[in-house]
Parts: C-alpha cells; sequence; structure tokens
C-alpha cells in the first residue's frame, strides 16, 4: 500500500533557494522514487481550516509564532499521513507527535550561536540559543528520532540536547550535477570570467554568519585573485561593480556546478556549518577547497593534500585565519602539483562517502521504506561528462 | 463567538454515566443526527451508586440501563456500548477504559469525540475528560471537544440548539430514576444554562457550550484555558510548553538588554555632556587665567607711569622744594635743579 509522508519546514521550498530547501526537495523526490506520497507544510502553505485554531500557543518571536502555526495545525490532517519528517525545529511545535515522527537536523543552533557570539547582538545571541536552539531544537527531539546531517552535528545534538536517538546520514552530493568538467575555458567564457584568471569561488548566501568580514579582507588582500560571489537569497551584495568580481545570483544548481569547475578554487570561511553542501559539492567539482574546520570540512578534510588547504578554527583569532588563507591561496596559485593533487582528491572522496545513492539508501532505510524482498544496495554509477 | 457546529461524519460520544450525554450535549447530538451524522455513544460507569429517595436501589442499573436506551432512540444515536464499569469508582478502571475507547476510535474512526470536561465536580467526570485527553494526545484523526455538565466550562463554540431543545428534553424526560423522579426539574436548570450562553451571541436561543480541540492543549495551556489566564500551570514535562517559557525569559532577557543597552547610551551622553561642560570650564579658568594675567601686566605698567605720588612723597617734595627753592630764587634755576635731582631720584631702587 502506498505510503503517504509530510514534510514540515519553515520556508516555501520552490521559492528560497538554501541548503534546507534543496535537501527538502531531494527527500521529496526520492520518497516519491519509493512510492511514496508527499505534502510538503511550511509557513506560507498550511492544512485547510488551521487558521482558525484556538489553542496554539503564542510565542513573542514572530518567527516561532508561525512556525507553531504549522505545527499545531498538522494535527488536523497528521492522521492521513503515515509518517512525517520535520526540518531542523520548524516542526517543533507538532508535540507530542501522534504518528511517526523524524527530524533532520542540519545544525545545532547551541553550536551556531557560540561561533557567532562576537557577530551577533545580545539579543539575538540569546534568541539564537537559548529560544531556538534549548528550546524548539531541544523539544524537536523529543518523541521523534533524530537523523544528523554529518558527524559534527550529531555530536552537537547528543551533547547539547541530551538526545539519543541518533542516526547520522551525510548529505548526499548529486553526481548527475556535480562532476569535473574538461571544457573550463569555455565554461569561463559562458559566465565572463577571464579566461587567464586566476578564480577564487566564494558559494553561499551573504550574510555575517558566513564570514563576509573575512571573505572582503582577504579579497583585498588578493587583487590579482578574480572573485567569483555565487549567492543564494540573503542579504544584498555591496559588492556589485568592484574590480576583478563577478557576482552571480540566485543560478540553478547546474549553473552552480558548472562554475565550480571552472575557477580555481573554493573560499568557504564560514564560521558554522552544519554540512556545508557547498564544500562537498566543490569537492565533487574537482576544486581544491579553502574552508574553516566545520561541518563536513572537518571530517573529511583531514587527509592530504586537501588537509593542506583547511583553515585553522577561528578561535585562534580572525587575523591568523584571515593570514592562513592568503598563505594557502598563494599556495594554490604558485604550486601547480598542489592544485592538481587537490583537485584529483575531491572527485575521489565524494562518491566513496558523500555520494548521494548512499545518502538515499541510508535515508529509505531509517524511515523503514524498503521492502524486505527486494536487494537496495547503492550503486554509484559513474557519470560521463556531457558534452557542453 | 463560533456557534458553527463542529464539521463532523462519524462523532463518537462519551458519558460517564447514563444522562450525562443527554444534559451535556442531547441537543448538539441531535443536530448532528439531523444532519445525517453518524453518532454513536459509549457508557463507562452503570450508574449503580445513585441514592434514590425512596430507598429502593435493586434494580437501579437495569433501570438505568432502560432509561438510557430509550434516551439513546430518541436522542437517534446509531450505536450504543454501556461499559457497565461500577459508578464513582472509575479512576480504578483508567487502563480498562482507555482500552475501550481505544478500540472504539480504531473500528469506529471518529470525526470528532464528545467528550465531559476534566475540570468537574464529579471524580468519573474527571477521569473520562482525562482519559479522552490523554489518548487525543497520542492518537491522530480526530478533533476533541469537551462539553459541560455540573461544572460551568470555558468554551470556544456555542452550538445552538434551540431548533432541537424539544428532543434534548424529550431524552432528559426519559430518565425518570436517574434525575431522581424529577426529570423536568434537571431540564428546566440545564435549560436554563443553555439559555444563559445567549447573552454571548446577542440573540434569543438555547445553547450548548463545547471547548473544541484540534491539536492537544498542554497541561499549561489546559489550566490556563480553564482559569482565563489567572493560573498558569507549573510548566509540566511538555516540551513545547517548555519553549514557550523560554520564549518568555528570552524576550524578557532581550527587553532587559535593550533597556540596559539604552541606560547605557543615556550614560554616555551624560557622560559626553559632564566632559563637555568640564571642557567648557577648564576654557573658561584659562580665559580667566589670561585676563588676570593681562590684567597683572596692565598694573604693571600703571606703577611704571605713577599718575601721582603717594602722600608721604609729596609730603618729601613739599620739603625738597622748600630747601632747593628758597623765596626769590629764579624759575629757570629752579626748574633745571628740580630735573636733575628728579633723574636721580627715578634712576634709585625703590629701597633707595
Amino acid at each position: 500500500m502506498r505510503k503517504r509522508c509530510a514534510i514540515l519546514t519553515a520556508f516555501d521550498p520552490y521559492a528560497f533557494k538554501g541548503g534546507i530547501e534543496i535537501y527538502t526537495r531531494q527527500m521529496r523526490d526520492t520518497l516519491r522514487r519509493y512510492g511514496c506520497a508527499v505534502d510538503i507544510y511550511h509557513t506560507q502553505f498550511l492544512p485547510e481550516a488551521a487558521r482558525t485554531q484556538s489553542s496554539s500557543p503564542s510565542f513573542h518571536s514572530p518567527f516561532l509564532n508561525s512556525l507553531s502555526q504549522v505545527g499545531r495545525a498538522f494535527y488536523r490532517v497528521d492522521h492521513l499521513y503515515d509518517f512525517v519528517i520535520a526540518q531542523a525545529f520548524f516542526g517543533f511545535a507538532y508535540s507530542p507527535p501522534r504518528i511517526p515522527a523524524f527530524t533532520v537536523f542540519h545544525s545545532t543552533h547551541v553550536q551556531y550561536a557560540e561561533a557567532n557570539r562576537e557577530l551577533f547582538s545580545p539579543e539575538w545571541y540569546f534568541e539564537v540559543k537559548h529560544l531556538f536552539g534549548l528550546g524548539a531544537e531541544q523539544a524537536s527531539t523529543v518523541g521523534k528520532k533524530v537523523i544528523a546531517v554529518s558527524d559534527a552535528v550529531a555530536y552537537e545534538v547528543t551533547r547539547h540536547y541530551g538526545a539519543t536517538d541518533v542516526v547520522t546520514i551525510c548529505t548526499g552530493v548529486d553526481q548527475t550535477i556535480f562532476f569535473p568538467r574538461l571544457y573550463k575555458q569555455e565554461l569561463r567564457d559562458h559566465f565572463a570570467i577571464p579566461r587567464d584568471a586566476f578564480v577564487g569561488v566564494f558559494l553561499a548566501r551573504w550574510g555575517a554568519d558566513k564570514a563576509i568580514d573575512v571573505l572582503q579582507q582577504v579579497m583585498e588582500a588578493t587583487p590579482d585573485v578574480f572573485w567569483v560571489l555565487v549567492l543564494g537569497t540573503g542579504e544584498p551584495c555591496p559588492l556589485h561593480g568592484r574590480l576583478n568580481t563577478r557576482i552571480i545570483e540566485n543560478v540553478e544548481r547546474s549553473e552552480v556546478a558548472a562554475i565550480l569547475s571552472c575557477a580555481d578554487f573554493l573560499f568557504h570561511p564560514s564560521r558554522y556549518e552544519g554540512f556545508g553542501l557547498a564544500i562537498a559539492e566543490a569537492l565533487a567539482c574537482g576544486l581544491p577547497v579553502i574552508a574553516a574546520p566545520v561541518g563536513v570540512a572537518w571530517s573529511v578534510l583531514q587527509e592530504p593534500p586537501l588537509q593542506s588547504l583547511l583553515l585553522p578554527s577561528y578561535s585562534i583569532g580572525k587575523a591568523q585565519v584571515i593570514a592562513a588563507a592568503l598563505n594557502r591561496i598563494r599556495r594554490l596559485q604558485h604550486d601547480p602539483d598542489l592544485w592538481h593533487a587537490c583537485a584529483e582528491a575531491g572527485p575521489a572522496i565524494v562518491p566513496r562517502s558523500l555520494n548521494l545513492p548512499q545518502w538515499e539508501y541510508a535515508f529509505v532505510n531509517t524511515l523503514g521504506l524498503f521492502d524486505s524482498t527486494s536487494d537496495h544496495t547503492p550503486s554509484v554509477t559513474p557519470r560521463t561528462e556531457p558534452t557542453p | 463567538m463560533n456557534t458553527d457546529l463542529p464539521p463532523a461524519q462519524r462523532v463518537f460520544v462519551i458519558a460517564p454515566h447514563p444522562d450525562d450525554e443527554s444534559l451535556g450535549c442531547g441537543g448538539t447530538i441531535a443536530r448532528y443526527v439531523r444532519n445525517g451524522t453518524v453518532v454513536n455513544l459509549l457508557v463507562v460507569s452503570n450508574g449503580a451508586a445513585l441514592e434514590e429517595p425512596d430507598g429502593q436501589h435493586d434494580d437501579i442499573v437495569a433501570a438505568r440501563s432502560q432509561e438510557l436506551e430509550t434516551a439513546t432512540t430518541t436522542l437517534g444515536i446509531q450505536s450504543l456500548h454501556a461499559l457497565q464499569l461500577p459508578d464513582s469508582q472509575l479512576a480504578h478502571y483508567e487502563t480498562q477504559i482507555r482500552k475501550t475507547i481505544s478500540e472504539h476510535l480504531t473500528t469506529f474512526q471518529p470525526d470528532l469525540v464528545l467528550a465531559p470536561s476534566p475540570i468537574d465536580s464529579h471524580g468519573d467526570h474527571v477521569t473520562v475528560g482525562r482519559i479522552a485527553l490523554q489518548l487525543f494526545r497520542s492518537t491522530p484523526g480526530w478533533a476533541l471537544a469537551f462539553y459541560e455538565v455540573l461544572a460551568p466550562l470555558r468554551f470556544n463554540t456555542l452550538v445552538d440548539i434551540t431548533d432541537v431543545a424539544t428532543v434534548k428534553e424529550k431524552a432528559i424526560r426519559c430518565y425518570q430514576r436517574s434525575l431522581f423522579q424529577q426529570p423536568q426539574l434537571f431540564w428546566r436548570a440545564f435549560r436554563a444554562l443553555n439559555v444563559a450562553k445567549s447573552a454571548f451571541v446577542h440573540r434569543a436561543g438555547l445553547f450548548e457550550a463545547l471547548w473544541v480541540l484540534h491539536a492537544p492543549p498542554t497541561d499549561h495551556e489546559l489550566l490556563d484555558w480553564i482559569t482565563y489566564g489567572f493560573q498558569s500551570g507549573d510548566n509540566g514535562p511538555s516540551p513545547l510548553q517548555r519553549v514557550k517559557d523560554i520564549d518568555d525569559l528570552v524576550f524578557a532577557l532581550q527587553e532587559k538588554t535593550r533597556a540596559l543597552a539604552n541606560a547605557e547610551r543615556q550614560l554616555s551622553a551624560l557622560r559626553n555632556e559632564v566632559a563637555e561642560a568640564e571642557q567648557k570650564l577648564q576654557e573658561q579658568a584659562t580665559r580667566l587665567t589670561t585676563l588676570q594675567e593681562e590684567r597683572t601686566n596692565s598694573d604693571t605698567v600703571s606703577q611704571i607711569s605713577p599718575p601721582a605720588f603717594p602722600a608721604q612723597e609729596r609730603h618729601f617734595v613739599r620739603q625738597y622744594l622748600e630747601y632747593a627753592f628758597p623765596v626769590g630764587s629764579s624759575r629757570r634755576a629752579a626748574l633745571s635743579m628740580l630735573k636733575r635731582h628728579l633723574t636721580q631720584y627715578t634712576s634709585k631702587s625703590p629701597k633707595e
């Protein structure tokens, strides 16, 4: 019998281009492939008649208030589903759960708040750490199975929230989209990137927590590097019109892959990441990654030669991190052997531990969707490069 | 105030005793039946604890069962299940009651469950209401509506039963022995209760009060609702309530942080003002010193060209003149001697 699943999230996954929205669409596609009917509820789409809900608790935080409406409203329709998957703490108000429930943790707000404490106002710090983290996120672990997107997040969920029922399913990279391209020069032409430039890519939304202060200082100190900023939904970037800089916003996934493939390195200085999909995608595209030891970088970039590009932790000071970043950029720029070694190491790691079929297998297995009679061992199909 | 009948195709009514369904929500049941909704009834106790005025107690269980069946037919209820547990002792049978209700929920699959309010003066009503609430927290697929019997209930829905009031009256009148041989008195009392609700909707009629829930409330919310926010619960173990409490604390902390930042800004502004005032004072002091110095310099100049001799010196000059210019000396010789002596005088130090 066909199973039905509901996904509770915060933002419209078809309108926003954040990591969680990509993950939501990925889950939807996977569940549908395994014969599940999927409905997605978010703050702009609630079950019918949910607006007349009378016993929904009201929060001072407007964001939590709208999330609470999603969770409470879901009670009206939960009987229509076999299980529910909540993204992050966005389904916290569906508590206690009346059908099997899962929470996918992409990060922990306690760790996020601590990593960005110096950037946050005291009010925002309290809200992020205590309300979103120790409040809503911790509530999202009660009576629900926790899926962590990386070992780092699994550790944080256990440490900060005392969760016991945690399974790590590393996010997978879609290798049908993210793979190394040979026609780099043509791709550079396509994106109006100089053919002979040494190109650094920044792939994230424009926000203080993504360490854009560090990025800007590094950009200032590297006038001979051509910078491509691929920005998701975030604050407006003030660097439009800057020399040797190309800003590309709201691009499709395939275009992101093409940009990554024609660049020379990814610079990912973010102070905190639960997973850091951009890092994994860049590795898949054969792009050397200079990143802070956060999320997937913490566990994957531990072996040479990629290890040599890992930045030190911010705990030693921002100036030292910037100095280390400049040092690594220079090394990549002037040491072709190192560059080639890193470019080859990335695409080897992804099929081993960050590929989509593995994620899909672990995910579907955790949800208990496998039919016991059939063989569902994941297979990794190597991709061949299409002609551009 | 919502006066719509909660939408439902299948309604499951739970009554602690025979007669509670008619007294508490007989009109609502009649309206559902009139709309073609399937209504099933579970009566939990056998009503054996009733103390009749004439002391005849032998066949009370059978009598009340008979009355229940008649009332059930009157209301148009499709299916009746009497659990026949001992009256006034339902708290001891929680497991059995929960199991029975669960089975009914599974087999009948109602959209709406009508249960007595757990805030009531009768212990059996509390037990049944609490079990319904617990099941609502764990079993999906239905909405829960509490009805009032003995204790007034804070409601969010008033069902207009004016058109079916006669059905409710007939059902109540079925309970001769259950209602102490005075069903007409109970009808009048409950009619008054239903009429009183017309004050909330500003139109004449009879209204049954329901507290309709679509999502399980925490104990805190329950208490908060029942007491109109006067008494908040002890927070309990509910994760959602914990988030709410943290939200309150964070909000208070944010308010205080903002107040602190404001106070610091004001303090900083005051410090600046004080510093500016000090600066101005310093400038004034400097100006005063300059003025004093100017005055001092000016005084020195005055000493160099004195406007007049002091009195003592005037006396000395007079003596000198009398000595230097005896009567009869020439004016020219006198002036010449005066100049010579004056030059000698001014070139000497003050001591001399």
